[in-house]
């Protein structure tokens, strides 16, 4: 019996401290919410199926017609240009003719000669051919043209530059959409337009690889 | 201060937003008119494109639909117009496309139908050479509500009205392009309703949301260069404004302004920047050192603070809750004081093309600075987990990259844009007229002539006489010329001579510029990673995306190296 009292009175100590407690402190932070890994594990699967980034820079560059291949055949197609000759082909032709005829007063009565006492015909024709070959030789020492076409690098810096950030952009709005969606629906719904927006983009970058890439691969 | 991971590869920070009500709740604006967001100090980051960015256009030009040219020959009368429209748009150039012209990829999108980032491209006219390129100037947060947040920008005035995940253009500017550009927006910690709008040309004042805007008359309001506004929340009503030749004040939401500051040296009179602070603290920072005020800012208090500035610009200030501890951020650090202006302390060095572009506090507490940089984000507080306490010994591995020369030679080399390469093939240039220019030219010429003739007496016969000769001739000539001169001096080789060599110099800086930033911040993460991993593993995902970003980048310009080296694959 005294033992019961004495849990009765323990019970109520300790629900009496509990409330005091629970008084003097401010509530407790919500919850964070759970990170399930099996869908950090599924995204990490999606995302090895997924076209690389250097694919995507490759294509984007293959696109643009600037990718490093192209712009080094550029750079030795312009240093050996100088070993074709510019060339000139001319034709001349040249035809003349004369029909000569002489009429003499002194007999012209004479039925004869009334066309004419002396006849002469002349015919004469040429014809020109020529060639002519130029060669700068001093350009295979030096070309300021090779140094034009490393003016492209600004616009292949640019392109790969886009297409990175486009990239993972991407990645990282998947990874919080999947493993932090935004509660309000609102944003949620506009988070998925932005990835909308970031496919086309990267489709358009691309030339139309990157969605034709994804439909190969069977990714939504 | 520690640097913040952030995204976007390279891009020109230009302005920061912060909140008054939630530390967490940040806002970058760059120069390329994207916004980069984060609810999380900076822990995560969304991207946020408001205008076209710089990649794919030169500047942009809305034309107003009021200026449109008529369509239909109903407005035939309205010749002038057409023609003043005509003269106006033969200074713009329709070169939609990518930096350096190129039209091509509009011309792709347009076949498939698509548009760059979303944009409808008919409803802009490019302006080529022009400086601004839908740059954000300025971040409002509205300090009564977070979810409102204005923009100012070089094409107008923006809102969100949902915590800065969209905007929307609220107002494009008045006139020309001066007032078109706005550098800064307030809005009246009294009366929400009220928003002040500085511009390149004149203040405005909306009293209704930003529906209807009234321009400032003032005279020496009117037309000014309007850099910045400064307000207290804990005093409504109270704006204070840098021009570009003085500060102003109004102490009653607009109706009067009065010159605080103004100096007839000129750059003491340049404001770049006005901070307040508790007990009527302020401080000016001018182009000729820091000024500060303990009245509150009324003309004729303030006192040079800190001889150490004297001829320096100034460029922000900062006074914390304890008014007597400020912040000041010169071109190449960030100096504190902690009496009031008597003796600084350096304690944050910026270098090489870094410069602080914007500094902020959340509540003035000394512990919850941010400092923005062209390049960087970085808040202060230190990580007392780095000190060399290995906690993942597989993220070590992050750290191992080689060093940033390496990276920078190799990238200069294989883009072929390496500044001594180029110039030791320049050199040939000279050497080049000992080949010579051959001239080969060929020629060949068959002729005939033929002649016929009758004479008398022989008239009566047929062609009694023929003469034919054919002819032909060939002949082959050679020339070998040297332009001898050229050996002896050739302009092409002068270092940096040429359209080329300019383009190539330009070229050679952004990425350097880029390199440098992306590598440092690369490191900070890379450092972080190894040392004290983010407990939340979507944190550390993104981190990890941000390290393959930064990877995929280095790598395809310095054609693998970076990962061969060491360093992360893409």
């Amino acid at each position: 019996m005294v033992s019961l009292r004495m849990a009765l009175v323990l019970f109520l100590v300790a629900v009496m401290v509990q409330t005091a407690s629970a008084q003097g402190q401010p509530p407790p932070p919500p919850p964070k919410p759970q990170l399930n890994l099996k869908v950090l594990r599924k995204l990490r699967f999606q995302f090895e199926r997924e076209p690389t980034v250097e694919e995507c820079q490759a294509a984007a560059l293959k696109f643009f017609r600037i990718s490093p291949a192209r712009v080094g055949s550029y750079h030795r197609r312009a240093s050996l240009k100088a070993l074709a000759p510019d060339i000139n082909v001319s034709v001349y032709t040249d035809r003349n003719s004369s029909d000569r005829r002489l009429v003499d007063m002194l007999y012209v009565s004479s039925p004869q000669f009334a066309n004419g006492k002396d006849f002469e015909y002349t015919n004469s024709s040429s014809m020109n051919m020529s060639i002519q070959a130029h060669w700068g030789f001093d350009r295979l020492v030096f070309n300021s043209e090779v140094l034009d076409v490393s003016s492209l690098v600004g616009l292949q810096e640019s392109t790969l530059r886009e297409v990175t950030s486009l990239y993972f952009t991407r990645r990282r709005l998947m990874a919080i959409l999947k493993m932090n969606p935004p509660q309000d629906p609102g944003e949620k719904f506009t988070e998925g337009i932005r990835l909308l927006e970031i496919d086309a983009n990267l489709n358009a970058l691309t030339g139309g690889w990157f969605k034709k890439e994804l439909k190969k691969r069977q990714i939504k | 201060m520690r640097a913040v991971p952030m995204v976007g590869l390279g891009d020109q920070f230009k302005t920061l937003g912060t909140s008054v009500r939630d530390p967490n709740f940040i806002i970058v604006g760059t120069a390329q008119g994207k916004i980069l967001r984060s609810i999380d100090g900076g822990g995560t980051w969304q991207e946020i494109v408001v205008v076209s960015p710089r990649l794919f256009n030169y500047g942009v030009e809305r034309l107003d639909a009021r200026r449109m040219p008529p369509a239909t020959g109903a407005d035939k009368n309205r010749g002038e117009e057409r023609k003043a429209l005509a003269e106006d748009r033969e200074n713009l150039d329709y070169a939609l496309g990518m930096a350096s012209g190129n039209a091509h990829l509009q011309e792709q999108l347009g076949k498939k139908g698509l548009w760059t980032m979303g944009w409808k491209r008919g409803k802009y006219i490019m302006r080529k050479n022009q400086e601004s390129h839908g740059s954000i100037n300025w971040i409002e947060i509205d300090p009564t509500d977070d979810r409102r947040v204005y923009l100012a920008t070089s094409d107008g005035l923006y809102r969100s009205t949902d915590k800065a995940r969209t905007f929307m253009r609220l107002w494009q500017g008045r006139g020309k392009a001066p007032q078109r550009s706005i550098n800064a927006v307030a809005v009246d910690p009294g009366d929400r309703k009220r928003i002040f709008v500085g511009t390149s040309n004149g203040f405005f004042l909306s009293r209704d949301w930003g529906i209807t805007y009234k321009e400032e008359m003032n005279l020496y309001v009117k037309g000014s260069y309007i850099k910045g506004f400064y307000t207290d929340p804990q005093q409504p009503g109270l704006v204070h404004m840098a021009t570009g030749g003085a500060a102003m004040a109004t102490p009653d939401s607009g109706r009067t302004w009065i010159t605080t500051h103004w100096h007839l040296w000129h750059p003491r009179s340049v404001i770049n920047w006005i901070a307040l602070g508790p007990n009527d603290v302020r401080l000016i920072g001018t182009n000729d050192g820091l000024f500060a005020s303990f009245q509150g800012g009324e003309m004729g208090t303030w006192e040079r603070r800190g001889h150490i500035f004297t001829g320096v610009s100034v460029t922000m200030a900062l006074v914390t809750k304890d008014p007597k501890v400020w912040y000041v951020a010169t071109p190449d650090a960030l100096w504190r004081t902690d009496n009031s202006g008597s003796h600084w302390k350096k304690v944050f060095t910026l270098g090489g093309q870094e410069h602080a572009v914007w500094l902020s506090c959340f509540g003035g507490d000394p512990n919850k600075i941010w400092l923005l940089t062209n390049k960087q984000l970085y808040r202060s507080g230190g990580v007392k987990a780095l000190r060399g306490v290995v906690r993942a010994k597989r993220n070590r591995r992050l750290m191992d990259i080689p060093p940033l020369y390496q990276l920078w030679l190799r990238v200069m080399k294989h883009l072929k844009i390496y500044y001594a390469d180029n110039q030791r093939y320049r050199e040939r240039a000279p050497l080049a007229a000992l080949l010579p220019t051959l001239k080969l030219k060929a020629n060949y010429g068959p002729s005939r002539n033929f002649q016929a003739s009758k004479l008398y007496p022989y008239h009566y016969y047929e062609w009694v006489q023929q003469n034919r000769i054919d002819a032909a001739k060939f002949n082959v000539k050679v020339i070998l010329s040297w332009n001898l001169a050229t050996l002896i001096y050739n302009i092409q080789a002068d270092p940096e001579y040429g359209r080329e060599e300019r383009s190539l110099k330009t070229s050679r800086a952004d990425i350097t510029a880029r390199l440098n930033h992306l590598y440092i911040e690369y490191k900070h993460i890379a450092r972080r990673m190894a040392l004290a991993p983010p407990a939340d593993p979507l944190v550390s995902e993104l981190q990890m995306m941000r390290l393959q970003e930064i990877s995929a980048y280095f790598n395809a310009l310095s054609g693998g190296f970076w990962s061969k080296a060491g360093g992360l694959d893409g």
